[in-house]
């Protein structure tokens, strides 16, 4: 040591330095000796950089603090070693290697970068420049070394080496930038996202590390869009400045579809131990298909959303715990809760207790089944109750564990007040088409039965059940007497019956009604102010209420009227009237058919009488004609013989001769009476198999109109059922009406007593059928059978051909027409009809 | 002069026919029946005095008909009708259409004698008439075209003198023409030959 230290100037006592040389010429040669010296060893001691001196063995004969503090060792301890005893193992060849060629003076000095072995054993890398200080004078050769410890530098940059491996082999585009803006390593995978080669940067490695003029980015960059280059400049040069990094999304050329992605960039700085960055390292990801995946996500989010919030169901989502996590607006409207109000909390907590026990009830029921289920739920709204149909479904997560419970509400109030009333509207009208049925079922039997009264009658009874009513009639219209008049009644005395035989005024129900063609009802007769003139009679009858219903024909004629009266003050009931309607326009039909049909008869009977009548005309006719030759012939021989007298001039021959064409024409004369009588005595014009209660029946129908207003009463007892005859149905019904006509006429005169006209139908002993008509008249005296012969008659204007020809239609018919009186008084007549055709 | 008057029965009863016939005969007179009327429109028509008994109804043609048929071809043989039934209508129109009578059988002898015995004396008359008439116009063609013109002018009130300045002859030459159609004529006056010239400008209607 103190060689060496003699070899170094030494330190001079004032802190300034000076020049050496300045300082060397003021001094005495000892004095300065010792001021160099002192200063190499302060600049030996305090060097930070470890520094050694070893003599040619390697033996350590001097080492600073900073040489001593690397390794660990004490300066004495240091001392016992040689620098081959402390270099690491593996290094030790290189470094000898390098001491050899030091030696021989193959190099002047070596740079090695090798590891030490601390004290302790632990390694120490140090780069050591080794230099020969050859001997002078005293002083033998030595090595003099100096030590850096790269420990930290090695290890960073081993480190930054593994991740520059690491880097050129991850996914994504990769690189390194210095502290002050300069690329210095890209990965493969930059290449291959950015189009540029390796090989262009190889060969430009200055254009391509080049940092970049002022605020323009480096060459790294290239690639940005054009609209991103102020904005990634300013981050960029930001963040070397404060070595904090960048990161940001911009939009990079992709090479490989040659369009522009959007591209994620993070760079972050690499420190040392002193905290100091030596190095940026950044990726850039293509963030490109994440984004569209995020945006189509959102898009279909944005779509979902709009369509749960926007369903006009009420639709919910709860968790496990039957708490909300979302509701849609018409959720929120309908129940009237707000998102603060629902979020989170359970169906108790906001509902009513018994509906929520119900939902719950069902959420759980869901939950236990883990398939989707429907329920009946009853919610409380705004306005009123409704009915929903619930379909609560259970959401799975990823594990395949329910997590949450859907529901889509559908309210059904409307639909279900619909079908209740659909419901009730339908039994409404099955029981009215029951009705219907029943009525159009009743109506074509009666028709069937061709039965005018039993129709009426039938109708009546059926109105008075329906309306609970407790007397009813039916009253025809008389055209004639522009008045209705009573046809069928029930319940009523005769005083009511004669009071309203024939009503014309509007003060009754039915006068009222017939005026006004419309329904009236008097709910009360003792408060109807107009009914006034007749409470009498109501209060005799003993009705309070009565309802009258206009019959109408199609064409809207008035053709009868039909009304119900009840004892108590009463308004029969919409329902009651409609059906009253019903039967009405049934009855207004009937009535209407009848009169068509009544109309039609009498048209055909007309006709065939008036067919008749022209035959007979011609009959006449054509006998006249016969018979009249003959006798011309007759009358002219006789005056001619006459003549041939009186002029004394008649010869017996020419006497004889005429007497005989007298006698011939005579005959002939008879003859032509003969055939003639034959003629109409033969088989009648049709023959048909008859029922002769259905002809009497007509011709009772035929004359009702008579009979009515003759009052004439009718009794039948018309044996049913009775074998038809064979015979002419307008010929019988001319015989019958001509028995009914006679008898209304016989009765015309009485007064003091019933006009009864009496009709059966029978079978008699020889099994013909008898039909017998009696009367309550005046009789026809002792010498019955005189009535029969041809002009006989008893009305003023009667041709009294009636009854004779009767008895020729009968008679041709095979059948007996006679009279006897009848008891106590009036006439009867009798025919029999066979039951096949017996002509005389 | 004319033949015996001949009555013709026409009438499809034969015993009608032959009753008639001999109700007929037994006033003198002639009687011919025929069955139909077209059995009498086949035969010739005899310029004798003739009337018809015809009956109304007849097979073919009916007596009406046969009334229009005649008058159609001018046959101016009166009709008594006959009928076994009549009606109204149908003897009004007989009558309108010119029958003597119409009868209904049986009738009154001396009703059907009375109407035959018209029937004749109109036939009669008509034929007197007509021979009247067809004398005069013979007697007329006998004059000569000059007489024919004086007869004219003679009658229409104009004097000789004005006639003969018409004719341009002599008043003497009229008067000679004059004279001797009023020969011709068989005129005994002036009045004689107006009324005869009248008959033959517009022979009178033959009927009764």
């Amino acid at each position: 040591m103190q060689s060496w230290l003699r070899l170094l100037p030494r330190e001079s006592a004032s802190a300034g330095f000076g020049t050496y040389d300045e300082r060397l010429q003021t001094l005495s040669k000892e004095d300065r000796a010792r001021e160099n010296d002192q200063r190499w060893r302060t600049a030996f001691e305090n060097s930070a950089i470890g520094i050694t001196i070893a003599d040619f063995e390697g033996r350590f004969f001097a080492a600073n603090s900073a040489f001593l503090n690397m390794l660990g060792y004490t300066e004495s301890e240091l001392y016992q070693l040689t620098f081959v005893d402390v270099t690491y193992e593996e290094d030790r060849k290189e470094n000898l290697e390098l001491v050899r060629e030091l030696k021989e003076g193959a190099r002047q000095s070596f740079q090695i970068e090798k590891r030490y072995y601390r004290k302790d054993g632990t390694l120490v890398w140090v780069r050591n420049n080794g230099a020969l200080c050859p001997g002078m004078g005293e002083v033998e050769p030595f090595w003099f070394g100096i030590v850096e410890d790269i420990t930290q530098r090695n290890r960073v940059e081993q480190e930054l080496r593994s991740q520059i491996e690491v880097l050129q082999n991850i996914p994504a585009a990769a690189w390194t930038v210095t502290p002050d803006g300069r690329c210095d390593f890209v990965n493969d995978f930059f290449l291959d996202a950015t189009g540029i080669s390796r090989e262009y940067i190889q060969s430009h490695p200055d254009a391509w590390s080049k940092s970049g003029d002022g605020d323009d980015l480096p060459p790294l960059f290239s690639g940005l869009s054009p609209q991103e280059r102020d904005r990634v400049a300013r981050l960029f040069w930001d963040g070397i400045r404060t070595g904090e990094g960048w990161a940001f999304e911009a939009r990079y050329f992709h090479a490989s579809d040659g369009t522009y992605h959007r591209y994620f960039e993070r760079a972050v700085p690499l420190r040392d131990c002193q905290g100091r960055v030596f190095r940026f390292v950044g990726t850039r990801t293509d963030i490109e298909p994440l984004k569209r995946a995020q945006e189509s996500l959102s898009e279909s989010e944005t779509r979902l959303e709009a369509f749960f919030e926007n369903s006009p169901n009420l639709v919910f989502l709860k968790d496990r715990q039957g708490r909300y996590l979302h509701v849609n607006k018409e959720f929120k409207r309908a129940l009237r809760v707000t998102e603060e109000q629902i979020k989170g909390k359970r169906d108790d907590e906001i509902f009513s207790w018994e509906q929520a026990a119900t939902f719950q009830t069902n959420d759980r029921q869901v939950l236990e089944a883990g398939v989707p289920m429907e329920f009946e739920e009853v919610t409380v709204q705004e306005d009123g109750l409704h009915t929903s149909i619930v379909h609560k479904f259970p959401l799975l997560n990823a594990e395949g564990e329910i997590n949450a419970i859907g529901g889509v509400v559908t309210d059904i109030t409307e639909r279900k007040r619909a079908e209740k009333e659909l419901l009730s509207l339908r039994d409404e009208l099955a029981a009215e088409l029951t009705a219907m049925t029943r009525l159009h079922e009743f109506s074509i039997h009666l028709l069937g039965t061709q039965e005018f009264q039993l129709v009426l009658e039938k109708v009546l009874d059926a109105i008075i059940a329906l309306q609970n009513a407790d007397f009813g009639n039916i009253q025809l219209y008389n055209p004639e007497t522009q008045a209705l008049e009573i046809v069928a009644q029930r319940g009523f005395q005769q005083d009511f019956l004669e009071h309203f035989r024939s009503v014309r005024d509007s003060v009754a129900a039915c006068g009222r009604a017939m005026k006004l063609r419309e329904r009236v009802i008097i709910a009360d007769v003792e408060t109807d102010s107009e009914f006034a003139p007749h409470r009498h009679i109501a209060a005799s009858v003993g009705f309070r209420a009565v309802q009258s219903t206009p019959l109408l024909s199609r064409g809207g004629a008035i053709l009868g009227m039909l009304s119900t009266h009840f004892r108590r003050p009463h308004r029969p009931s919409l329902r009651d009237l409609r059906f009253t309607d019903l039967y009405a326009r049934h009855a207004a039909e009937i009535l209407e058919r009848k009169q068509a049909q009544q109309l039609l008869q009498m048209t055909q009977m007309e006709l065939a009488r008036v067919s008749r009548l022209t035959t007979m005309g011609e009959l006449a006719a054509s006998i006249a004609h016969e018979v009249n030759q003959p006798l011309a012939a007759v009358t002219n021989y006789s005056s001619a013989c006459l003549r041939l007298l009186a002029e004394g001039n008649l010869k017996p021959e020419i006497l004889r001769r005429a007497l005989e064409e007298i006698v011939a024409d005579g005959t002939r004369a008879s003859a032509v009476i003969a055939r003639i009588r034959a003629l109409i005595q033969k088989a009648p014009s049709e023959r048909n198999q008859l029922d002769i209660n259905e002809i009497i029946q007509e011709m009772l129908d035929l004359t009702g109109r008579e009979l009515y207003e003759n009052r004439v009463e009718i009794e039948r007892q018309l044996t049913k059922p009775i074998p038809c005859v064979l015979g002419d149905r307008v010929e019988l019904q001319q015989v019958i009406l001509n028995l009914i006509m006679n008898g209304i006429e016989a009765m015309t005169a009485v007064t003091n007593r019933r006009r009864l006209l009496w009709v059966q139908t029978q079978m008699d002993e020889s099994g013909n059928v008898l039909i017998a008509v009696r009367d309550s008249g005046s009789g026809i005296g002792l010498d019955a059978d005189r009535i029969f012969t041809p002009f006989f008659t008893t009305k003023a204007n009667g041709m009294g051909m009636g009854l004779s020809i009767s008895r020729s239609l009968i008679e041709a018919h095979g059948g007996r027409l006679w009279a006897t009186p009848n008891s106590p008084e009036g006439a009867a007549f009798y025919f029999t009809l066979p039951l096949t055709n017996g002509s005389p | 002069m004319t033949g015996a008057p001949v009555v013709f029965v026409i009438d499809d009863d034969p015993s009608v026919r032959t009753s008639l016939k001999f109700l007929i005969s037994t006033v003198g007179l002639q009687v011919e029946s025929f069955d139909s009327a077209e059995a009498f429109l086949r035969g010739k028509l005899p310029d004798r005095p003739s009337c018809l008994v015809l009956d109304v109804r007849l097979h073919g043609m009916s007596g009406l008909d046969f009334q229009r048929e005649l008058t159609a071809r001018s046959l101016c043989i009166p009709i008594v009708f006959i009928t076994g039934h009549g009606d109204i209508p149908m003897s009004v129109r007989a009558m309108k259409a010119g029958a003597v009578e119409f009868l209904t059988k049986p009738f009154r002898d001396q009703d059907l004698l009375d109407a035959i015995r018209i029937a004749l004396e109109r036939d009669q008359a008509r034929r007197d008439q007509e021979k009247n008439a067809t004398e005069l116009q013979q007697c007329f063609d006998s004059l000569t075209p000059r007489e024919q013109e004086v007869v004219s002018m003679v009658v229409s009130g104009m004097l000789n003198k004005q006639i003969a300045g018409q004719l341009g002859t002599a008043e003497n030459t009229v008067k000679v023409h004059r004279s001797r159609a009023m020969a011709k004529m068989h005129a005994q006056s002036l009045a004689d030959l107006v009324r005869m010239v009248e008959k033959l400008k517009h022979p009178s209607p033959n009927t009764a």
